[in-house]
């Protein structure tokens, strides 16, 4: 069978000792033999074996959980999210130790992350996924009647799909995500991990075969890491004769990687990466309170992730009535830059030198600049009348002064994902604007990171376009 | 200068510059660079922030370098907007930020571009060199005269190790790259031209001075378009011209090529980068040559390698094989002082004037000087004027620090040597649309 490529095999290693165990689940069943040994990003893993043979569902069958009725799976992922929070076999436990040994993120994140993870599995929060998604939820079930207004009509099914979903590693929702959203479809599902999170998913799937191992849906999922890009895999398996879709969270490479296989058959559903922004009115500025409030609402919007996830805010545009106040927001964003919050600890990732190079040089032009904050990882805000040719990562901002927020639309485009907003009034004027350049979100300042269930996700509705809509004409 | 500087610079007049122990040079580097130290960080800012920051004041040891060693984008750390928006007097302050002059009698007055801007650097002494790397930002490297000489005595003396070419134009030249403007691989190109070209027989690929100006519109082109306020006629332009420019090279490549053909019997030298090699090689094989067959003492230069080119795997041993050469000749980067080029037994000699460091992967740590060692390559040349002579590569290489089969005691560099960029890349492939990097490496062998 083919395995990983660049992966060593044979002989015992000598980081075997301190080789990371990572476990895939194959439809349901566990995989923990220690085949092959990976390393990345100075870690080393141990893996099993892929089999491809296995990773595919024959289109001979039905989807196990095709006929399943929608109450019946919303009953189960109840249940999976009440096993999640109890996590009594410790699949969880071991993950997120896991998940803190590989040091992708920071303990404290990781262990609030965990501990959130089955609120996603709530019976109302599903409820508002399947009815913002996909409308009436009846289509799941079966044939829905269908007629419009020229007399023309028949019967629709949103049908279960097979998919692959080519994980993003930023953030373990996105793994609890793509099972809930993948149950709710009722179609077959390929996870393929990334590097930077190989525990999330085999854990809720454990947990899952945990409640009811037989359960059509347990039958339903997969989660293995490949290498991503490899051909020896992907070449194999990304066919029209063995999926639908390829479901692909950010991440340029893998999308590009993703676009050679996509033709006839083989659809592609592209979660963009994407970038955000802020944008303050001189309304949010005009006291000392009024400067608190904004800078806590944007240093929120500015932190997911400690800056990882899309949704953070990288720039921020704001209205430069009064210089005073401006740097005045600048020192306290730049505090509260370095405050833990549920996805943000105090210190991200030290300042690379490079941009330390940069910022150095910023500093010394004072009438230009000016920078809060040193390299440490615990926040740094540069401020400049326009946006700086750097990326902002890690919990640094680039605060810009505009002489109005009308004229600062032109730096969103259609790779700004969310603009946070303030004062919310403000909204109204810009969203239009916004919209038109390509913008998918607009929220109120400090609501960047609670995506609303059952809204549009970078500009579509996910679960629509997760099945395969059939068509019974009369 | 300091008197261990000197006496570094002195090593010139060493009957084999290359056959020095490592241990022998390592007192005087280290003695050299607290000199260089000394005499720089008053007038370097970013050099003292570093030692302040590093707590570094005397340098003890190799160890003491690490801390105060640049990274490359040292020499393009300004904001990019100050070349965008023509802010000539901002940009020469962040160059006397990253440098020793001030600049103040470099007039700006009247300058359009930035060509302009290197003109009147040039002009004044400031030889500042450049070169762009991915999304196009110039890095500025400045120099001295002293500096560019230095360069010209290693073209001129130093190239060939095994047999030391005296320079008297005695080649058919055939130089497939730009010989004015101010990449250093220019001044290489016109050095050797100086030096090795007959002036009766002497064949340049670019004659036009090379434009940082027309680098600059393409990387803006880009940014244009990514942010896309680039109109599609503006698109279809911009290929256009592209496609003419490259139409036009195409026929100038091919009448090259002929004029190659007609005289590779006898002495040539070729200096052309790794896929114009490959090209005048299939047109070569076009024509029914299956071996270039060169006449005796002919030199091929240049390289660059089979980054980002789409070769065969075997393309070294193909052109090996056609042209009659060893392979790779001469390891170096835009910000060293020489190259390190190759010996009779294929290996790169470290010259004497700056210590080569060997780090860990992160470039935090000096490995330990002796056997085989692998690590992050990394220098320190305390000969320079105006920039601070240490600097980290991006480069994975594999050092000897015991004598090399050629006979030579002093340390080498082995071949592959690798960008860490790409062997971390994690499968996501790094972008890097076709600009003339600053690096020469994997360049060829003398012929027989």
């Amino acid at each position: 069978m083919p395995a990983i490529t660049e992966i060593k095999q044979g002989p015992p290693h000598a980081d075997e000792a301190h080789a990371i165990p990572v476990i895939h689940v194959v439809k349901g069943e566990v995989r923990n033999a220690a085949d092959v040994l990976y390393q990345s990003g100075g870690r080393t893993y141990r893996l099993p074996e892929l089999d491809l043979t296995e990773l595919v569902w024959p289109r001979t069958a039905p989807p196990p959980a095709w006929n399943i009725p929608l109450a019946e799976i919303l009953d189960f992922l109840v249940a999976t999210g009440e096993a999640l929070k109890a996590d009594t076999a410790g699949h969880l436990a071991f993950a997120r130790d896991r998940m803190i040994e590989a040091g992708s993120f920071e303990t404290g994140i990781v262990r609030r992350s965990y501990e959130a993870l089955h609120t996603l599995f709530e019976r109302d929060r599903l409820l508002s996924m399947v009815e913002g998604e996909i409308g009436n939820p009846a289509v799941l079930d079966g044939w829905v009647p269908f007629a419009n207004r020229i007399g023309e009509h028949g019967k629709i099914r949103a049908f279960p799909a097979r998919l692959v979903h080519i994980l993003a590693g930023n953030a373990p929702g996105v793994a609890a995500v793509s099972i809930t959203r993948g149950a709710l479809s009722k179609g077959v599902h390929l996870l393929k991990m990334p590097s930077n999170d190989l525990f999330t998913a085999p854990a809720i799937l454990q947990t899952m075969a945990s409640v009811d191992a037989d359960h059509p849906v347990v039958r339903s999922f997969s989660a293995v890491y490949w290498r991503g890009g490899d051909r020896d895999v992907e070449g194999r398996i990304f066919r029209p004769t063995f999926f639908d879709k390829l479901v692909a969270w950010g991440g340029e490479a893998a999308i590009r990687g993703a676009r050679e296989y996509i033709g006839p058959g083989l659809e592609l559903v592209a979660f963009d990466p994407k970038t955000s922004i802020a944008m303050i009115g001189k309304e949010a500025l005009q006291s000392a309170e009024a400067i608190s409030e904004t800078a806590e609402r944007a240093a929120t919007d500015s932190t997911p992730y400690n800056q990882a996830a899309c949704v953070s805010a990288r720039f921020h545009f704001v209205e430069a009535g009064d210089e005073d106040a401006v740097d005045s927001y600048c020192a306290q964003l730049q505090a509260r830059l370095g405050m833990e919050r549920r996805t943000a600890s105090v210190l991200a990732s030290p300042v690379t030198s490079e941009l330390q190079d940069e910022i150095e040089v910023l500093r010394a032009f004072d009438g230009l600049y000016r920078v809060w904050g040193s390299y440490e990882g615990r926040g740094l805000v540069i401020r400049s009348d326009e946006p700086l040719d750097i990326y902002p990562d890690g919990k640094i901002v680039n605060v810009v002064r505009v002489e109005s927020l009308e004229q600062a639309v032109r730096y969103a485009g259609f790779a700004t994902q969310t603009v946070g907003i303030y004062p919310a009034e403000r909204k109204t004027g810009l969203r239009d604007a916004l919209a038109a350049a390509g913008v998918q979100r607009v929220v109120t300042l400090g609501g960047a990171e609670s995506l609303a269930t059952g809204m549009s996700h970078d500009g579509f509705f996910p679960l629509h376009r997760m099945v395969r809509w059939v068509n019974d004409e009369d | 200068m300091g008197e261990a500087i000197e006496r570094l610079k002195a090593l010139r007049e060493m009957p084999d510059v290359f056959d020095i122990p490592e241990e022998v040079l390592r007192p005087l580097h280290i003695a050299a660079t607290q000199e260089a130290l000394d005499a720089q960080r008053p007038h370097i800012p970013v050099l003292d922030k570093r030692a302040r920051d590093m707590g570094i004041d005397r340098v003890r040891s190799l160890d003491d370098v690490v801390p105060l060693l640049f990274a490359h984008s040292n020499y393009k750390s300004y904001p990019a907007s100050f070349l965008a928006q023509g802010r000539w007097k901002a940009l020469l302050q962040w160059l006397a930020m990253v440098s020793t002059p001030d600049y103040s009698d470099v007039d700006v007055e009247g300058i359009a571009d930035i060509d302009d801007l290197l003109q009147r650097l040039w002009a004044a002494g400031y030889c500042v060199t450049t070169s762009s790397g991915t999304g196009g930002k110039l890095s500025m490297v400045p120099k001295s005269t002293g500096d560019m000489n230095r360069l010209k005595d290693f073209i001129l003396h130093f190239r060939e190790m095994e047999r030391p070419l005296p320079p008297e134009r005695q080649f058919h030249f055939f130089c497939f790259g730009p010989v004015l403007g101010t990449y250093t691989a220019t001044s290489i190109n016109a050095f050797t031209i100086e030096g090795f070209a007959r002036p009766d027989s002497t064949y340049v690929l670019i004659e036009e001075p090379m434009r940082n100006v027309a680098i600059m519109r393409m990387a803006e082109m880009r940014r244009r378009m990514a942010d896309g306020t680039a109109t599609p006629d503006e698109i279809a332009q911009m290929e256009a011209q592209a496609a003419a420019q490259s139409e036009q090279m195409k026929e100038r490549f091919a009448s090259m090529a002929d004029k190659f053909l007609e005289l590779r019997h006898e002495r040539v030298w070729l200096s052309a980068m790794t896929a114009q090699l490959w090209d005048l090689m299939l047109l070569a094989r076009e024509r029914g040559i299956e071996r270039a067959e060169l006449g005796p003492g002919s030199v091929i230069t240049g390289g660059g390698g089979r980054k980002h080119l789409n070769l065969p795997d075997d393309f070294q041993e193909q052109l090996n094989d056609f042209y009659g050469t060893r392979g790779p000749a001469g390891y170096g980067m835009s910000e060293m002082s020489w190259l390190y080029p190759a010996c009779g037994a294929g290996r790169y000699h470290v010259h004497p004037f700056a210590a080569a460091l060997i780090l860990d992967e992160r470039g935090e740590r000096l490995l330990a000087r002796e056997g085989v060692v692998e690590g992050r390559f990394a220098f320190m040349d305390p000969t320079t004027d105006y920039r601070w002579g240490g600097l980290i590569s991006g480069d994975k290489v594999t050092a000897d620090f015991g004598s090399c089969p050629c006979g030579r005691k002093g340390m080498t560099i082995l071949d592959p040597i690798r960008r860490y960029a790409d062997i971390n890349a994690d499968g996501d492939k790094i972008e890097c649309a076709g600009t003339i990097d600053a690096y020469i490496r994997g360049g060829f062998a003398q012929t027989a």
